[in-house]
């Protein structure tokens, strides 16, 4: 593995001010990306700044009426095992079991998995099914961005050098959703095709059609929102399949794609819908 | 450059001295010759690297030395007590459980960190959290069977204790 430094801060302030004085260095949350990340080559950072003893970026809790605050930490395996988030929000702990395997779930955090912006991250679109924002660090202030805004292409988000992811926000978990992660295998494997819908549990149900691994970044389909909240879910399948721009890689044709889209909001839909 | 940790390995305190692009595995095996902690793929698939980290499995490639700053890390190297091998070893080897045995320690260990926390894990359970541990020998049937047999032993011990 390539060379490189190590810093520990203890706070957010002294981590800018490192990130400040070096402009090669890198955020290490997990790791489990990053180190891969070196070891292939794909990055060369001067310096990794360890940001694990910052303790306001742990910790799970509960804000507003409905609401949670999911520091950026926050392994894999809190969100499977932690009562708040599986009472409140079952979708992300299912989602968040779906990844990996126990060895990584245990290093790995939701600030990563967001922060990486894979376009098939996992947490992502149950996330956004929610209307997730994010708390960002910047310029000694806290700023949040709606989740949908974060992410501009594939590994790229608004996220500027100095700036630093803090936590994820739920302002209200009274939704109902359904994560279906369609893999070729049963584990170890990333989404081929993501899909989450959710909808408000009182009230009009509000609908959210999201889809993952289907384009440069994760997508809205509010044109599908519009057919279910119409009650119309063919509709809405046809219109997510017209939404996504799928690509061909290792795990799935773009054609394929397309194809398991449809069948994939639909079992979502039914999901969310049944009585 | 080189950066002070301070962890225990196997109950014994340690201090090092190590470059910061050191991971893990790298201490366990260069420096303290624990050549138990198997590298398969060094990238966190294979599961071989496992270790546990203050009590949960973690692939030891995939973590830098100085992360285990004032950790608490156990490696295969410490299961045993002297002679008298850890119920998890003994099933491996009554049920059959090695081939080649390059995964072994890698499925033992994190076949330690489910036992530790639930006693009485199902068949699917022990499935799930093997996920991660890879063998191209034995099929995997002999492997799980090896968890569930230790699960039902340590349960009758703690049955007898209890009695």
């Amino acid at each position: 593995m390539i060379q490189f430094e190590y810093g520990c801060p203890g706070s957010l302030m002294e981590t800018t001010s490192i990130l400040r004085n070096n402009p090669e260095a890198v955020l290490l949350a997990g790791g489990t990306d990053i180190l891969v990340r070196i070891k292939q080559g794909m990055i060369q950072p001067a310096m990794l700044v360890d940001i694990k003893s910052i303790t306001e970026l742990h910790g799970i809790s509960s804000i507003e009426q409905n609401g949670l605050r999911i520091g950026a930490l926050t392994t894999l395996t809190e969100l499977v095992e932690n009562d708040l988030i599986r009472n409140r929000c079952p979708v992300l702990s299912a989602a968040a079991l779906s990844m990996a395997c126990v060895q990584v779930r245990n290093r790995a955090t939701i600030g990563g998995n967001v922060a990486n912006a894979s376009p098939a991250a996992d947490t992502v679109p149950p996330l956004m099914a929610f209307d997730a924002e994010l708390e960002i660090f910047a310029d000694e202030d806290i700023k949040r961005v709606p989740i949908g805004e974060f992410f501009t292409a594939p590994g790229e988000t608004v996220l500027q050098e100095n700036e630093i992811l803090t936590a994820i926000l739920i302002p209200d978990t009274a939704r109902k959703a359904h994560y279906i992660k369609h893999t070729l295998r049963e584990a170890m494997d990333i989404a081929g095709v993501g899909v989450c819908v959710s909808r408000k549990t009182q009230g009009a149900p509000d609908p959210r059609v999201v889809l993952g691994a289907v384009a440069p970044t994760p997508i809205r389909v509010p044109a599908a929102e519009q057919f279910l909240s119409e009650g119309k879910i063919e509709e809405a399948c046809a219109a997510a399949v017209d939404a996504a721009r799928p690509i061909d890689d290792v795990r799935a044709s773009a054609s394929y794609r397309k194809d398991v889209i449809y069948p994939l909001v639909k079992r979502a839909s039914y999901a969310v819908f049944a009585r | 450059m080189t950066y002070p940790i301070e962890l225990t390995i196997n109950g014994e305190f340690i201090k090092l001295d190590i470059p910061a692009n050191w991971r893990l595995i790298d201490v366990l095996r260069r420096d303290l010759s624990m050549t138990g902690t198997h590298e398969g793929c060094g990238e966190g698939d294979c599961g071989a690297c496992t270790v546990l980290v203050n009590g949960q499995a973690v692939s030891s490639c995939l973590m830098l030395a100085v992360e285990a700053n004032g950790c608490e890390i156990q490696t295969i190297e410490g299961l045993a007590d002297g002679d008298i091998l850890h119920p998890i070893q003994e099933a491996f080897i009554e049920v059959g459980a090695i081939q080649c045995g390059f995964c072994t320690p890698g499925m033992i260990m994190t076949s330690k960190a489910l036992l530790d926390k639930h006693a009485d894990p199902s068949e699917e359970v022990i499935r799930r959290t093997l996920a991660g541990n890879l063998c191209r020998c034995t099929g995997y049937e002999k492997i799980v069977s090896a968890v569930k047999a230790v699960s039902s032993k340590l349960l009758n011990q703690t049955d007898s204790i209890a009695e």
